[in-house]
């Protein structure tokens, strides 16, 4: 391992050091700015467009330049940095470092060296004042009741919006550098003595293990924190609100936060987790579980329905009534493709449009889905191209994806919906069953930084009421398994 | 002796997964081992030849618990285990290959059928001995109460017309059909192995934390009980004649409380949910017999060879059953409960074998 390289005790050779790691003056970005400070010299080094100029005018370097010329003269040179915090600079985050690495990690980051002539430390001072985008309402979290404000893509707002909320002594925000050259910040949040202390130092070592160039999103950081690459759903659970990631701090969960992710994950979570909306808990626990109810028929719908349509109209016949049958079979004559193919391209095609809708602009997305939607649809109906049936099988299944809460396990499920085609077409719903058996073993076989994916059902552990029925709010008064147990903390 | 109320949440959880899992395989074994050589030998009467095998499993399950408590050690031990595991795998594997061949994919290709079972089988087994029991555990209500159900809402209004002559065949067929059924309790010898979870905590070292024989003792009753039951519906709805004629396994586990195959979506949910049941119960044994090949060879966990051995050994007797039929798979199962017997005595004495 390399030496620290740590500052020396004269300002033009600090200064020089920075210019060549910086590439400076060719690097246009970096302001380096000598000035006199009383009796000796100092120097500020910072990056223009990330730091808060008026602050460095007005709390820095004016009060600086304004001491009288014997100010400090006394001083000795290792004070002289610590001499102007204590009686000169006006700026409260603040940190005395001595390490070149971690102060040009600072500056990168939006803070400000200041350095003087003599002293081998530096003082490092958070004036970040880049642009940053304002407070709007989630995008893909929208609720009808409850609070409407989503994270943006500063850390800092993200804790200050969290912190607002769960106003407690106990909240504990501990910063991790996640990634190898380009380091990215992360926040990791939780409740002391409500959080399991094993399960925060596990997540730490996974992100400060990084050994990846960068890992620059909410998604890269997720991936940091599974452990099983290989499954189809995510083992974390995404929000962009504040509201809901407090509600995870209260569980005991950790909330990691990404600066310049508008997001924030949940780990360790349950699959129950991904399933559940803000709503649910906004709402009385009839109104809650009855959604829940509908938005679990709405997941199978969408994961088995376009399977059982092949396996019924390939293996099992008898299922369908004699007349529906005549009709299916009539108008499947018609179209030139296998029916597997037919369901599988058709399957296919929603997604297209799907994704489609959700890259094109505004409004656009609107219209492209009913114009895919509707006029394709009807067209490929009259053309002969799809059967009628099928049609109505993909829409009700595409239906029943929009209920899927998170776009992550949305996806998943898209591809778990593809496996249950294929299987349907191959062995009908013997198939269909094995397929779901293996897939439901492997589910229940996953963790979530060390907590089971499907408890507190299986393996059984303690839980609230709150799996896919909610009931009342005096019945859910339990730590979830994952938090530590109230007596313990 | 420990109580459950003081044993740690994760570790008493894993013993419930645990012996729920055996009560579920129990169960399922109970009920195929009735269709594959008690009715042909009993008649209507199969589903008193089970309650022996009820008896035995009880048994077993006590001496089980001796084993945990280190009574009874060895390779030779392991590996008796590890076979015995593995026939009950072939044993639901077989019954899954057949149940759905004359039932849900009736035109579909024989050994297509079976390798998709086998690979499901292997797939599940995957999970390293922990997702399959978990996937039990949770579908140990659901499923059980599915079956029976559905089966009984299928029972026509001729339900006794199977219950009499109750002894069937006779009492010298019925007893001979109940000795060849105690194989029915054979899963049980999964409860000598720790869960695997707890087995890399080395929690199995420590006597205190598994709980008190009662504990597995109910839940594989239960399970025995109901595979029971389902048998009794079986037997009680079929006529003598039917099943004396039905000459194929096959044949005969497709016959439930309403006897007819193609009644719509509710007779398809019960073929769907025994299908389940087979499933798990031949992915739970190759699980616990690779837990116990470990055991016995402990080089083998190594890039899962045990599993892999052990699924070559499962494809191997599938494909017996497509050349021999199902004689060869039958004819062990003497042979496993005469296994699970020599276990039987000699669990609890300390002894290495």
């Amino acid at each position: 391992m390399e030496d620290a390289v740590v500052l020396l005790g004269v300002l033009s050779r600090n200064l020089d050091i920075f210019r060549s790691r910086f590439g400076a003056p060719a690097n246009a970005d970096i302001l380096i700015r000598r000035f006199q400070s009383g009796a000796f010299e100092s120097a500020i080094i910072a990056v223009d467009g990330m730091v808060n100029m008026q602050m460095i005018n007005e709390n820095i370097l004016k009060p600086c330049m304004d001491l009288p010329e014997d100010a400090g003269e006394n001083v000795p040179g290792e004070r002289r940095a610590a001499f102007l915090m204590g009686h000169t600079v006006s700026v409260l985050p603040m940190k005395m470092k001595d390490n070149v690495d971690e102060i040009i990690a600072d500056v990168l980051g939006g803070q400000c060296a200041l350095l003087s002539e003599g002293c081998a430390t530096a003082c490092v001072m958070d004036v970040r004042g880049f642009e940053k985008r304002t407070i709007g309402r989630p995008e893909a979290e929208q609720v009808v009741l409850g609070p409407h404000e989503s994270f943006n893509e500063s850390i800092r707002t993200n804790i200050t919006l969290l912190r607002r909320i769960v106003q407690r002594e106990e909240l504990i925000t501990q910063f991790v550098t996640a990634g190898g050259k380009m380091k990215t910040r992360c926040a990791l949040m939780y409740l002391r003595g409500t959080a399991d202390e094993s399960m925060v130092d596990k997540i730490r070592a996974r992100l400060e293990s990084c050994t990846y160039d960068f890992a620059l999103t909410t998604g890269e950081v997720e991936q940091l924190i599974e452990e099983h690459p290989f499954s189809l759903l995510p083992q974390c659970v995404r929000t962009e609100r504040p509201d809901r990631a407090a509600s995870f701090l209260a569980e005991g969960q950790v909330v990691v936060l990404t600066d310049g992710s508008p997001a924030a994950l949940g780990a360790p979570a349950t699959i129950y987790h991904q399933l559940h909306t803000p709503d649910d808990a906004s709402m009385r626990w009839q109104y809650g579980t009855f959604l829940r109810i509908v938005r679990a028929i709405g997941v199978l719908i969408h994961v088995f329905l376009p399977g059982l349509y092949l396996a019924v109209l390939r293996f099992h016949q008898e299922l369908l009534s004699p007349m529906l049958l005549t009709s299916v079979y009539e108008s499947s004559s018609r179209v030139p493709v296998p029916t597997f193919l037919e369901a599988l391209l058709m399957t296919l095609a929603f997604d297209l449009i799907n994704e489609a809708g959700l890259r094109a602009p505004g409004a656009m997305g609107n219209a492209l889905g009913i114009v895919s939607g509707l006029i394709l649809g009807q067209s490929a109906v009259s053309a002969d191209i799809v059967s009628p049936l099928l049609l109505i099988v993909v829409a009700a299944s595409g239906l029943g994806g929009f209920c899927v809460p998170g776009y992550a396990l949305s996806v998943g499920l898209k591809i778990v919906q593809l496996l249950f085609l294929v299987a349907g077409a191959m062995g009908g719903l013997y198939a269909m069953v094995l397929l779901l058996g293996v897939l439901l073993c492997a589910l229940c076989a996953t963790n979530s930084a060390g907590s089971p994916l499907t408890a507190p059902l299986t393996p059984p552990r303690r839980g609230n009421p709150d799996i896919l029925l909610r009931m009342p709010m005096k019945y859910q008064k339990a730590r979830t398994f994952f938090a530590k147990r109230k007596a313990d903390g | 002796m420990p109580n459950e109320k003081q044993m740690d949440e994760r570790t008493l959880g894993s013993w419930r997964v645990r012996a729920c899992a055996a009560g579920l395989c129990v169960g399922a074994q109970v009920f195929l081992s009735g269709c594959a050589v008690g009715m042909p030998l009993a008649l209507t009467g199969a589903w008193l030849a089970a309650i022996p095998s009820l008896l035995f499993a009880a048994w077993l399950c006590a001496r089980c618990r001796r084993v945990l408590d280190g009574g009874l050690q060895g390779r030779a031990y392991w590996v008796l285990v590890a076979l015995t595991l593995l026939g009950c795998s072939a044993f639901a594997a077989t019954s899954l290959v057949g149940f759905a061949a004359n039932t849900l994919v009736v035109q579909a290709n024989h050994a297509w059928t079976e390798i998709l079972a086998l690979a499901a089988a292997a797939l599940c087994a995957l999970s390293g001995g922990i997702g399959t029991p978990r996937l039990s555990f949770a579908m140990r209500y659901a499923l059980p109460v599915l079956v029976l159900g559905l089966s009984l809402a299928a029972a026509p209004v001729r339900v006794p017309a199977g219950l009499f002559p109750i002894l069937g065949a006779g009492a010298a067929k019925v007893g001979v059909a109940s000795l060849a059924m105690l194989f029915g309790a054979a899963p049980v010898l999964m409860l000598t192995l720790p869960p695997p979870e707890l087995a890399q905590r080395r929690a199995q070292d420590d006597g205190a934390c598994v709980p008190q024989t009662q504990f597995f003792l109910v839940r594989v009753l239960a399970g025995a009980g109901l595979g029971a039951a389902l048998l009794f519906l079986t037997c009680a709805c079929t006529t003598y004649e039917v099943i004396a004629k039905s000459g194929e396994w096959s044949a005969r586990l497709s016959m439930t409380a309403g006897g007819a195959r193609h009644e719509g979506v509710r007779q398809m949910l019960l073929m769907t949910a025994k299908l389940m049941a087979m499933l798990l119960l031949a992915a739970n044994m190759l699980c616990a017999a690779e837990q116990a090949l470990v055991l016995a060879f402990p080089a083998l966990r190594r890039r899962r060879a045990g599993l892999a051995i052990l699924v070559l050994l499962l494809g191997l007797s599938l494909a017996l059953r497509v050349l021999q039929g199902d004689v060869p798979v039958l004819s062990s199962a003497p042979a496993i409960g005469a296994a699970a017997l020599l276990l039987g005595i000699f669990a609890g004495r300390g002894r290495r074998i």
